[in-house]
């Protein structure tokens, strides 16, 4: 199994995001609203779970080196915070 | 059995947690309880390096405004009143607050009571959600045969009353 790919995180999520929409996005909002789905990518697979640390321990059971993108089917974001940002860059994913 | 808090200088809700990774002890740290997060807990990259904690994945989380930000996150374990639960991580640049939240509650199976007035945080142990009700149990005894022994006499016919 490969490792992490050569790639800043903001790709690694985009990537992740766009597996998940190219592959999985339509049938899973279909058979598994509301739960958690970590893409590896770099098998492409899906691992879904209810939980988020259950998705992701699939994941590694199969490719403990493997690099993840975690989503929550149906939803923008998999957590919520009660804060925000004003003005502020995060210079890992901006 | 119940576990108290304190409150910060802020005046925000406080506990007392360790965090370890995968090859390293346990380190301590003071985390504020935000019922406004819904995860397990959100750490600063600072306070996650030397933890030993391996960033292996990101996922988004949805902010108070409504935006959606991309974040690192990695498998932890958290240690808090004699127990240790695995969950995950969101790994933060932005902010320098250790948050635990919803999700920590859930898996620690507590209750967080906040005394303001009298300036008492307690994380009590939640009962467990009683197991479902079990059906009646509809217990049918199979027909045994009569024991091989000589059967009573007859008893006689009543006696019939016909005039």
């Amino acid at each position: 199994m490969t490792s992490i790919p050569s790639q800043n995180p903001k790709q690694l999520a985009e990537k992740g995001e766009a597996i998940y929409r190219n592959k999985y996005q339509q049938q899973f909002e279909r058979l598994h609203i509301g739960k958690y789905v970590a893409i590896d990518l770099s098998t492409e697979k899906a691992y879904v779970s209810d939980t988020p640390e259950g998705a992701v321990e699939l994941l590694q059971a199969e490719n403990p080196k493997g690099f993840f993108h975690l989503i929550k089917v149906g939803s923008p974001g998999v957590f919520k915070v009660g804060y925000s940002y004003h003005n502020e860059r995060d210079w890992l994913f901006q | 059995m119940s576990v108290t808090g304190s409150f910060n200088s802020s005046g925000s809700p406080t506990i007392e947690i360790s965090v370890s990774g995968p090859v390293t002890k346990p380190t301590k740290f003071t985390a504020m309880m935000d019922t406004g997060f819904s995860g397990f807990l959100l750490l600063p990259i600072l306070e996650a390096f030397p933890v030993g904690l391996i960033l292996r994945g990101t996922t988004p989380i949805t902010l108070a405004d409504g935006s959606t930000q991309t974040k690192l996150t990695c498998l932890g374990e958290v240690h808090f009143g004699g127990r240790s639960e695995v969950g995950l991580i969101i790994i933060e640049w932005q902010s320098t607050e250790i948050l635990v939240g919803m999700d920590f509650l859930r898996k620690f199976e507590r209750k967080l009571v906040v005394d303001a007035p009298k300036g008492k945080i307690s994380l009590i142990k939640s009962k467990s959600a009683p197991p479902p009700p079990t059906p009646p149990v509809s217990v049918i005894v199979p027909a045994t045969p009569a024991p091989a022994s000589p059967a009573p006499p007859a008893s006689p016919p009543p006696a019939s009353t016909t005039p």
